[in-house]
């Protein structure tokens, strides 16, 4: 039932009025919640469900849900690429060709922004429907710098216009983050109060082992500190560190981490992810029988269908 | 003004080694180190990296010998000095690589420590190599310089030590100038726990730790010897916060005033708001990320701090346009936000130890 790299996701959204800007929160109460949702089964799509095939709870409260056209919404595309310097060389141009291929794929009804990130986060294409914007800007991206991950993915996330229709983020990064201000979860609870739903991508890599000494603690009596193989490698914990940030993202917002084999690869991953984010279903439901306010968890199961969903697991209603 | 040892030596030294193998001849090691006693610090590093390893040795020994013969330690510390520049410089080319230049660079600064002791130029040469070590993210070295544990290392693997005068002093380093007690030493220490403190964090526990507690002892103890030392109490500040002492944390950015340097005020203000926001004051928080972007116009970690607390408390929309600002800002660099060479310890002091080390050695000026 589950493929090696195929979890299921499911995407809490807001009502799908448009709201002013800025003010995208999520409500109960007489406004309609959405869900994005990802059906799979193994590494297939699962196509063909209705409203009446999936069984929603919020606060583990059925909901009578119903299914909007996926086809009717635009997607705002909030591509984040991480431009530190390790990304700089041939990663960076197989980079700008994966995003311009993922521009290439998108509807006249969508719109795409672009940021890049490194020691700083940079706004380098607004959302915008113009293309040739962000093809521009794409040109001009250069690798050097840290890794200011969970700042640009805060900043994306912030960045969620308040228009109608469904917001991706891809978000690609090779490496730890080196120097964002805010922490993890921060910026994992931030994302729990937008309708943005983020893929990551990274790129398989092989890692050296390395030794490094065991503690800090002042040396042994002959001076020198004990070397030893850490419990993992060095440069996979920073695999790690990333990976699991990008992981609690993905799950927090309904999306999920796609890693590239190699950097040739990322073109086709990035359409991949298009692909896969146009054949989701987004349920509608408008809250009844729970609280006003506060965390909704959401659980959403199908009924007697096979398959797995994997969804936002709640939002937090104002 | 540019960077020497964050962004290299500057290879001015070529057209010297040219003109040397043009004639025919190489310049001897002597000559070397007294083209870097002349003030020709850059060209000197060139031309030493030039040289075979084993001329290199000779010239060393050779050095050494005259030394611990006539008595004269001036050339012992050019010698030093020199090995240490093109140690660096060999690092900064080759990150990860470790030099045969750091050994020669740790012989020849033992030496003098031991001809004269204590030793200023030991001393600063220690801080100039701890911070350059952070700036590397090199922290076990980093932290073997600050502690001056590096001499146990070149003991086992050095033979040049033992042409060392007898009348030399083979003591631990006098307590005062070269010791423990070094304000600016106890303040590298801290700094090494601190940012191995954090690097555990992000790795889920899985990292060799740093201990937030001996920070904090460390910087206590570094204000005891400095209380000018403004950096300590920042690094303070923010070590309490980490380590959940919030009324303390509070105490030290109280005491710490009015700063006059902006990116230290910067910093305060960004740790201070960040304890607010621990804290759950909102108002406050704001209010200290208000000051920092004031102290610092260009900076980036504050302005994104104040609008995770505007996304954090339902102001979406001032959220965004703060992001869209920061983030469209095409006048900041990296250089401009003191929260980036923060996050690696002392190494933004490299560059000044360095000055101060070459004056030491040439009253007149760099190259």
């Amino acid at each position: 039932m589950r493929g090696p790299h195929l979890c299921m996701t499911v995407a809490m959204c807001c009502a799908a009025i448009a709201f002013p800007a800025g003010q995208q929160t999520f409500r109960s109460r007489a406004e309609a919640v959405r869900v994005d949702v990802l059906v799979t089964d193994g590494p297939r799509l699962v196509s063909g469900l209705t409203s009446a095939d999936f069984e929603l709870r919020d606060t583990g409260v059925i909901q009578a849900v119903k299914e909007i056209e996926v086809e009717q919404l635009p997607l705002n595309v909030l591509v984040a690429l991480d431009t530190s310097g390790s990304v700089a060389g041939p990663r960076l141009q197989y980079l700008v060709k994966a995003s311009s291929a993922l521009v290439d794929g998108l509807l006249p009804k969508d719109r795409v922004a672009l940021l890049s990130f490194s020691s700083r986060v940079r706004l380098l294409a607004p959302l915008t429907p113009s293309r040739d914007q962000v093809r521009a800007a794409l040109a001009a991206m250069e690798g050097k710098g840290t890794t200011s991950l969970r700042d640009a993915a805060f900043s994306a996330l912030a960045l969620r216009e308040a228009e109608p229709g469904r917001t991706l983020m891809l978000l690609f990064s090779d490496g730890a983050d080196t120097s964002s201000w805010l922490s993890a979860d921060e910026v994992i609870e931030a994302a729990k109060r937008t309708d943005v739903v983020a893929y990551a991508v990274g790129v398989r890599q092989r890692v050296a082992v390395k030794m490094v000494p065991s503690s800090i603690t002042p040396p042994q009596s002959d001076g020198q500190l004990a070397w030893v193989r850490p419990r993992a490698p060095t440069s996979t914990l920073d695999i790690k560190q990333s990976g699991k940030f990008l992981n609690d993202l993905a799950e927090a917002t309904g999306g999920r981490v796609m890693l590239a084999g190699a950097d040739t690869d990322l073109r086709d991953t990035f359409v991949a992810i298009l692909s896969e984010f146009r054949n989701r279903y987004v349920l509608s439901y408008e809250p009844a029988g729970v609280a006003a306010g506060g965390w909704h968890p959401i659980e959403v199961k199908l009924k007697g269908k096979r398959g797995k969903v994997t969804a936002r697991r709640g939002y937090f209603a104002q | 003004m540019r960077s020497r040892v964050a962004a290299g030596l500057i290879l001015s030294g070529l057209s010297i080694a040219s003109i040397a193998h043009a004639q025919g001849t190489s310049p001897s090691y002597t000559d070397i180190v007294k083209m870097y006693r002349a003030g020709e610090f850059d060209a000197a590093v060139t031309v030493l990296q030039a040289m075979p390893p084993e001329e290199v040795r000779a010239g060393v020994d050779s050095l050494v010998r005259a030394a611990a013969k006539a008595g004269g330690i001036e050339p012992v510390k050019a010698a030093a000095m020199l090995h240490t520049e093109a140690a660096i410089d060999a690092r900064l080319k080759r990150r990860g690589s470790r030099s045969p230049l750091w050994t020669g660079a740790d012989t020849l600064m033992t030496l003098v420590e031991r001809m004269d002791p204590p030793s200023v130029l030991v001393r600063q040469w220690r801080l100039l190599m701890t911070s350059f070590l952070q700036g590397q993210l090199d922290f076990f070295l980093a932290m073997d310089y600050a502690r001056g544990t590096w001499k146990a290392i070149v003991e086992r693997r050095s033979g040049a030590l033992s042409v060392v005068p007898a009348t030399s002093s083979a003591s631990g380093l006098p307590s005062g100038v070269l010791g423990v007690d070094d304000g600016e030493l106890r303040l590298a220490v801290a700094a090494i726990h601190e940012m191995l403190w954090g690097r555990d964090l992000d790795a889920g526990g899985n990292h060799p730790r740093g201990d937030l507690g001996v920070a904090a002892g460390e910087l206590r103890r570094a204000l005891t010897l400095r209380p000018d030392l403004v950096e300590a109490r920042v690094r303070l500040g923010r070590v309490l916060t980490l380590d959940r002492k919030y009324d303390e944390a509070a105490r030290v950015f109280a005491d710490a005033g009015d700063v006059s340097d902006p990116r230290f005020r910067y910093l305060a203000a960004l740790f201070e708001g960040n304890l607010a926001e621990r804290r759950g004051d909102s108002a406050r928080a704001a209010a200290c990320y208000v000051k920092a972007i004031e102290a610092v116009p260009l900076a980036q970690s504050a302005r994104i701090a104040l609008a995770h607390l505007r996304h954090e408390t339902g102001d979406r929309a001032d959220a965004a346009l703060r992001v869209r600002a920061l983030a469209w800002d095409r006048a900041g660099r990296d250089v401009d936000d003191p929260w980036l060479w923060y996050l690696k310890g002392m190494s933004w002091r490299a560059d000044g130890y360095l000055a101060e080390l070459r004056n030491m050695i040439h009253p007149a000026g760099g190259s």
